[in-house]
């Protein structure tokens, strides 16, 4: 009998060990999730100690998300709603982590970086740039070998371009182009490409978009999103060059083509689609139409979606339904302080 | 998700399944891979792989020529269990009706089949499947009207899957008394596989004729003797059953399931004793605790009933399978009902316990809130009543948690969606109906469960994550697409709609979505307050959907509907060829065709009658008049046949088709074929006449136009065909229907008659304009023999003899050549006629004041005097009478607009009048206008339009096409005036004026462009390209002038129309210069114009029925008079 709770015992405790060892996790986009202890961790890779078969290195390009050992289970949750787009629950549920009981600086780091990427993505949609800005600089300068380090200075760059400063927003964007990741290389070029929308430069931008477009063709769902958001800013480009069909017709390819599910390009599409009609006088329908898409199916994706809202106060002014732009006005309001920047 | 009653037999079938593969589990596995695969697919649930490997193993030498047999057998199972688990219940019912296909054509092929037993089973399955859809349908709130009805059905389909069940039952008995005994030394394991496989056919057939009494039960009020004898005769079957199979899994299935029925019958003692049956046996074998789960839970119900009220014993064997359960079995559903009876039993018992045993009862009260808790955090059946439970232990509202991920949020949304369905249905039932306030109060309170629904789907969308099951995620999409639409958010609910049909048309919400969608569009599309100019984009996404639906679900319902709904569309736009286009995609059988036949032939006989009221470059030449003619005529004949012949074989008469057959009937008569009219119109089964005089449902809807509209088709088609017996007798019908209305009766009367001459004039033209001048012979002199008799007759009342001269009137106008000079011949003769009618009711009148319905009533038929007046070329007696009437009525619009009609008629003799047809003439006492012009008339009209909030719609819409009147008229004054000018820049000023008073009318009312008014957009459209064709101008008509945006001309005044007195003064010897206008600040001053009807409203277009009930006025009125007093209404 002693020899059998014995048995059990050692059985427990072995099953426990296991089970520490495994709880860091790396979910990859390309293939099975690695867990085991993250021992190594740089801008563009994390090392991963597997209980059996030794380390595995992760390119940063192909992570979907970390998790970690005994990490707060209001970090897991966080870490859901902002990939939900659900920003402000992802920071009331930050706020509610006590720090002073985190050991762990990869833990620390990841609490910073989520807290500053959901104050980011909010300002986008309307809020306070400069508080965001602040808070995901300090995160780039602190945390240079962290996974996360490239899309801070990308969110950091988008920032900047919503605040006009446009030449300091390409050197943050230029950190990516430096990567090994021919995605990010994309990415940046997608980043630099809006930038220069915004900045009213549409031949330029246009070229930006092109260029991306004839990068070789990457493989994966990172590779396809850069490629459709290219696209997509080819569209917007033309659109604004007095060529609307043009563009109208390249969007629609991309709604046709992409994942009904892929929400960030979805809004982005459809967004860039309502732009397109707005070009031409006659399409105010098709454009209401289009913008409604967004606040309808894809309103978790904040800065599309409040871009789509100002935009639908506007048409739904014009189709003599002033109750329907006010209701939108509200939630622009109260979502993201007043609109898109 | 709540599990459907269908679902739950479901599970029962697949645990049935389960059981007898594992009782018979040597001869189960089967060894070739063809099942194998097959198998493994329909578990997966990838039915439609499934069906795709049949179809190509169908012609594949992989497998054997008696597989290849089994193949419909195998697909027609495929069919139900892809049925069971589908959530598009259009593709259920599709998938059963294949099924049943199959699995006959399996049985009867191959009688000898040792399968064609299984495939009588597998009907039967169809038929329960059938049931449950039923009986689960017959639950929802929604359906409360239908409950009956659904019950009935259910109970239908539960008795036939009985029989085949019983038959099935039967011959495998026979099979398996074949095969007792010893086994053979020859062959001996083919003879045995073979005597397994019948006992698992057998015992199944056994089984399901067991449930499917148990289902029956159901389908009675529970404690009826019907819901009794059921129960009883199942628990006697499961009964026989565990008796003759208790050493095979199946058995003790039997036995929990008789238990099941002796407990519903209420014997709650005897079924603890079958339970426990179960409940002694060894719980090793995984498949064998899941029953126990369940009779255990049955049990522990048994032991809390009020007969036995054990919560001791509840809690104690519930407590110790619990403690003894595995991790992987505590969330499972038999589980969670014994944790929530467990937590019931305790709290019970804690609550039986005296004080001083405060220290147990604690200790109960602790693990029932645990256990409450536990179930309530899971989906399930017990949820709601666990969460009730830890209310009451905790002694406090639990504060109703926010959801915090999907399937929280969408149950929420869920129980707001069922509590909307239910407060709407209580709103419509009738107990309420009679009460304002409550009804009221139901509404509010669905419109809050409305909104309340889509804030939790809307959340469940956002709490969605990787877990959550895109059909969910899509079912979440439906329902907030529904609300959307029921709230009224068209778009939002068109985006989503058209999103779930494109994206995922097979989900459960593809299908609907798609109507949605369309039905969303089509709400846009007729929506008021959206600018015109955006309509287009609706139009062509109804196109775009309708083509996407019938590519999609081609031949079935929604493509019809589709093309239904864009074939009304082209109608209501006057697009023939489009009609005609959406007519051609119907499916031969279906059901919408003869009624959109019908449709559609109206629209043809509506542009024959509007084109051939066209004149001068305008109308159509005569072969196409004919070939609309004759396509109406073709399409009506078709519909109304067709429809004739489904009513023979027991459909209902709708009153599209009595509508439609109306329509005929006239373009019969018109076609001068009054024989074939009256023989339409008398049609015992759908003749409008024979149904009115029969008082048949379909005439009796309440503003139902069919029995006026059949008794004037009538009237005219024994007229012309000569049955004056018949004739008569109508309009002695025709006036009794009508002073039923009571003090509105006469004015309806007055309408009706002058409708009539409308139609009867538009014939006689027709037909002459045809170059049938011997047939519009015979048509009048058939009328003129009947009003002389009328006329002349006896006891001819006001009614009859205002009938007479209006007719008379329509005669003469008939034959008039209207070509700006006097009538002559035929039309003289019948003006006259007409005029002496009239005077001779007002000598009568004068005689007997009462002789008239009311004092206004002389008017009317003066106003008639003052018509044929101007027809017989003595304008001067015409503005004299019309200006003795509004001395005494100065409001009277319709004594208004023939004063300045008058002045219209005169102007072709002498242009100089046009001048006060436009500006007004005859100065009062106080030195205005007697007679306005119509530049005035119009402002006044639109003044009091503008300002008039309590007028009702119809009497709105009247004013409305007044204002259309004068404003057209003072177009063509200018036109006129143009015309007659020799200055060629006074010419071109008043042309550009004649523009501008179209432009500003269409500026002013852009509810002109809209398809209420589309007679006056076609005479608006008519008249700006003749004015631009004077001005050379490309003749682009009124939506282009409209949409162009010059300058109006800068003595445009805020109501419209410009200056008038451009050319030299009349002659007229009683107005002396045009007066100025009145003052723009007179209008809606002292002019708060307020109709009051005094006989009747407005010529209605009587040629065809769908026109008569939404054409506007035309320039030709009743005798009838309508005035504007300023003291009826605040």
């Amino acid at each position: 009998m002693r020899l059998r709770v014995a048995l059990i015992a050692g059985a427990s405790l072995l099953l426990t060990v296991a089970y520490a060892q495994a709880l860091d996790a790396v979910r990859r986009l390309s293939g099975p999730t690695v867990s085991g202890t993250i021992t190594k961790m740089s801008a563009t890779e994390v090392t991963v100690e597997k209980k059996v078969g030794g380390a595995e290195n992760v390119p940063v390009a192909d992570i979907d998300e970390v998790s970690y050992d005994n990490e707060p289970t209001q970090l897991k949750s966080a870490r859901r709603d902002a990939e939900n787009g659900a920003y402000e629950n992802a920071l009331a549920a930050i706020e509610k982590i006590d720090g002073a009981a985190v050991a762990r600086a990869e833990i620390q780091a990841d609490i910073q970086f989520y807290k500053a990427m959901c104050q980011a993505k909010l300002a986008l949609a309307g809020g306070d740039i400069a508080a965001a800005g602040k808070s995901m600089v300090d995160f780039v300068t602190k945390h240079p070998s962290n996974y996360h380090w490239l899309e801070a200075n990308e969110l950091v760059g988008d920032l900047l371009v919503a605040s006009g400063k446009f030449d300091a927003a390409r050197q943050y964007y230029g950190q990516l182009e430096k990567s090994p990741f021919p995605d990010y290389k994309a990415k940046a070029g997608v980043a630099l490409g809006r930038s220069l929308m915004v900045e009213n430069k549409f031949p330029e931008a246009l070229k930006q978009f092109e260029a991306v477009l004839a990068l070789p063709p990457g493989k994966g769902a990172a590779a396809e999103a850069q490629r459709l958001a290219a696209t997509l800013g080819k569209a917007a480009c033309l659109a604004q060059s007095g060529k609307p069909d043009e563009g109208i017709k390249l969007v629609d390819e991309v709604i046709a083509g992409a994942d009904a599910e892929n929400a960030s390009i979805m809004a982005q599409a459809y967004v860039t689609l309502g732009n397109c009609y707005l070009k031409k006088p006659e399409a105010k329908k098709q454009a209401l139409l289009a913008f409604l898409h967004v606040d309808v199916l894809y309103p978790s994706q904040a800065q599309a979606h409040a871009e789509a809202l100002k935009q639908l106060a506007i048409l739904w002014n014009e189709m003599n339904k002033p109750e329907r732009a006010n209701e939108v006005m509200q939630t622009l309001k109260d979502r993201y302080a007043g609109g898109a920047k | 998700m709540n599990h459907c009653r269908h679902g739950r037999f479901g599970a029962m079938r697949a645990g049935i399944a389960a059981l007898l593969v594992a009782a018979f589990a040597t001869t189960a596995a089967a060894a070739e891979p063809f099942q194998k695969f097959l198998d493994g697919l329909r578990e997966k649930g990838l039915y439609d792989s499934a069906m795709d490997y049949l179809a190509e193993m169908t012609n594949s030498s992989l497998i054997s020529g008696e597989i290849k047999t089994n193949i419909p057998y195998e697909e027609g199972k495929t069919l139900i269990d892809w049925a069971r688990d589908d959530a598009d219940v259009k593709n259920k019912m599709k998938n059963l009706d294949l099924a049943r296909e199959k699995l006959e054509g399996f049985i009867k092929n191959n009688s000898q089949n040792d399968l064609s037993g299984s495939a009588g089973m597998q009907l039967g399955n169809v038929l329960i499947l059938r049931g449950g859809m039923a009986l689960e349908n017959s639950a929802r709130p929604a359906n409360v009207q239908q409950k009956d009805a659904l019950l009935k059905q259910a109970r239908d389909l539960f008795g036939q899957a009985k029989d085949v069940f019983a038959k099935a039952e039967k011959d495998y008995e026979v099979k398996v008394n074949e095969y007792k005994g010893i086994p053979p030394e020859k062959d001996q394991q083919a003879w045995i596989d073979r005597r397994d496989t019948y006992r698992q056919a057998f015992l199944q057939a056994n089984l399901y004729s067991a449930a499917v009494l148990q289902e029956l039960a159901k389908t009675y009020p529970s404690g009826s003797k019907e819901n009794k004898d059921a129960l009883m005769a199942a628990a006697d079957k499961y009964k026989a059953i565990y008796q003759r199979w208790r050493t095979l899994m199946a058995g003790q299935l039997a036995r929990i399931k008789q238990g099941q029925c002796i407990q519903d019958l209420g014997d709650a003692k005897t079924a603890i004793g079958l339970y426990a049956d179960i409940l002694a046996q060894p719980d090793e074998l995984i498949e064998f605790r899941k029953l126990k789960a369940g009779a255990l839970y049955r049990t522990q119900q048994c032991w809390l009933s009020t007969g036995q009220n054990n919560p001791e014993l509840a809690h104690k064997i519930g407590r110790e399978f619990i403690d003894k359960s595995r991790p992987d079995e505590v969330k499972q559903p038999d589980w969670l009902a014994i944790r929530y009876y467990t937590a019931l039993a305790a709290k019970l018992l804690a609550d039986s316990l005296p004080d001083k045993d405060s220290g147990r009862k604690k200790s109960l009260l602790n693990e029932a809130k645990d256990d409450a808790k536990f179930v309530s955090s899971l989906r399930g059946t017990y949820r709601e009543d666990a969460r009730v439970l830890l209310t009451q232990v905790t002694g406090k509202e639990e504060a109703q948690k926010e959801p915090t991920n999907f399937a929280e949020a969408f149950e929420r949304g869920q129980e707001y969606l069922d509590e909307m369905q239910a407060k709407q249905t209580a709103s419509r039932l009738g107990n309420v109906m009679g009460n304002p306030e409550e009804r009221g109060k139901l509404e509010k309170a669905a419109d809050a469960a409305r909104d309340n629904a889509m804030k939790y789907f809307r959340l469940a969308l956002a709490l969605r994550d990787s877990e959550t099951k895109l059909e969910e995620i899509n079912t979440a999409r439906y329902y907030i697409c529904f609300l959307d639409y029921q709230a009224g958010r068209y778009y939002d609910a068109a985006v989503l709609g058209e999103f779930l049909a494109k994206k995922y048309p097979g989900s459960a919400g593809g299908r609907p979505g798609a109507k949605i969608a369309l039905a969303a569009y089509l709400q846009g599309y007729n929506d008021k307050q959206m600018p015109p100019t955006y309509k287009t984009y609706d139009r062509d996404k109804m196109e775009d959907l309708a083509n996407y639906i019938a590519l999609r679900w081609k031949g079935e319902p929604e493509a019809d509907e589709a093309w239904g709904i864009l074939l009304s569309l082209d109608v209501v736009e006057r697009d023939l060829k489009g009609a005609l286009d959406s007519l051609s995609k119907l499916a031969p059988d279906s059901p919408r065709l003869a009624e959109s036949e019908i449709k559609v032939g109206q629209a043809y006989w509506g542009a024959y009658l509007s084109d051939q009221r066209k004149e001068g470059d305008e109308r159509p030449p005569q072969s196409q008049l004919d070939a609309l003619l004759k396509q109406a005529q073709t399409l009506l004949e078709r519909g109304v046949n067709r429809q004739k012949e489904a009513v023979k074989a027991g459909a209902a008469v709708t009153p599209d088709l009595v509508l439609g057959a109306l329509s005929l009937s006239q373009l019969y008569l018109n076609n001068n074929q009054s024989e074939k009219a009256v023989a339409l119109l008398e049609d015992p089964a759908i003749g409008p006449l024979a149904l009115t005089k029969a008082k048949q449902t379909v005439t009796l809807q309440n503003d139902s136009p069919i029995p006026v509209e059949s008794y004037k088709t009538a009237l005219r088609a024994y007229v012309e065909s000569k049955n004056l017996d018949k004739a008569q007798e109508s309009i002695k019908e025709l006036e009794d229907l009508v002073a039923a209305q009571g003090a509105q009766g006469q004015s309806e009367l007055t309408r009706i008659y002058v409708s009539m001459g409308r139609a009867l004039e538009e014939q006689i033209r027709s037909l002459k304009d045809g170059g049938k001048d011997e047939d519009a012979k015979k048509v009048t002199s058939s009328f003129e023999v009947f009003l002389d008799k009328i006329k002349e007759g006896e006891g001819a009342n006001f009614s009859s003899l205002n009938w007479v001269a209006e007719t008379f009137y329509s005669l003469g106008a008939g034959y008039d050549a209207h070509d700006g000079k006097p009538a002559v011949g035929d039309a003289e003769t019948y003006y006259k006629k007409a005029l002496a009618t009239d005077e001779k009711t007002l000598a009568l009148i004068g005689s007997d004041p009462n002789y008239a319905p009311s004092p206004d009533a002389a008017h009317a038929i003066r106003l008639r005097i003052a018509k044929v007046y101007c027809r017989l070329g003595k304008y001067k007696d015409a503005i004299d009478l019309v200006e003795n009437i509004l001395k005494q009525k100065p409001m009277l619009v319709e004594a208004q607009i023939e004063g300045s009609r008058a002045f219209m008629d005169w102007g072709r003799e002498n242009p100089a009048y046009y001048t006060l047809a436009i500006a007004g003439a005859r100065k009062g006492a106080d030195g205005k206008n007697i007679i306005f012009g119509w530049l005035d008339l119009a402002r006044r009209l639109q003044s009091s339009l503008a300002g008039a909030v309590t007028l009702e719609p119809q009497a709105a819409k009247t004013m409305q096409g007044w204002f259309f009147e004068s404003r057209y008229w003072l177009s063509v004054a200018h036109t006129n005036m143009a015309q007659a000018e020799a200055a060629t820049d006074k010419k071109t000023k008043l042309l550009t004026d004649a523009l501008n008073d179209i432009r500003i009318t269409a500026r002013l009312t852009p509810v002109l462009m809209t398809a209420d008014w589309q007679e006056w957009q076609d005479k608006f459209d008519a008249q700006a390209k003749t004015v631009q064709k004077l001005l050379n101008e490309k003749p682009d008509g009124l939506s282009a002038l409209v949409a162009r945006t010059e300058p109006e001309v800068a003595t445009a005044t805020p109501a419209g129309g410009t200056q008038a007195a451009n050319v030299g003064a009349p002659t007229d010897v009683a107005a002396a210069t045009p007066s100025p206008e009145s003052k723009p600040e007179e209008a809606g001053t002292n002019f708060v114009l307020v109709i009051v009807l005094v006989l009747g409203l407005a010529v209605v277009v009587v040629g065809v029925v769908v026109f008569a009930m939404r054409k506007t006025p035309t320039p030709r009125r009743p005798t009838s008079t309508v005035s504007f007093e300023s003291s009826a209404k605040p």
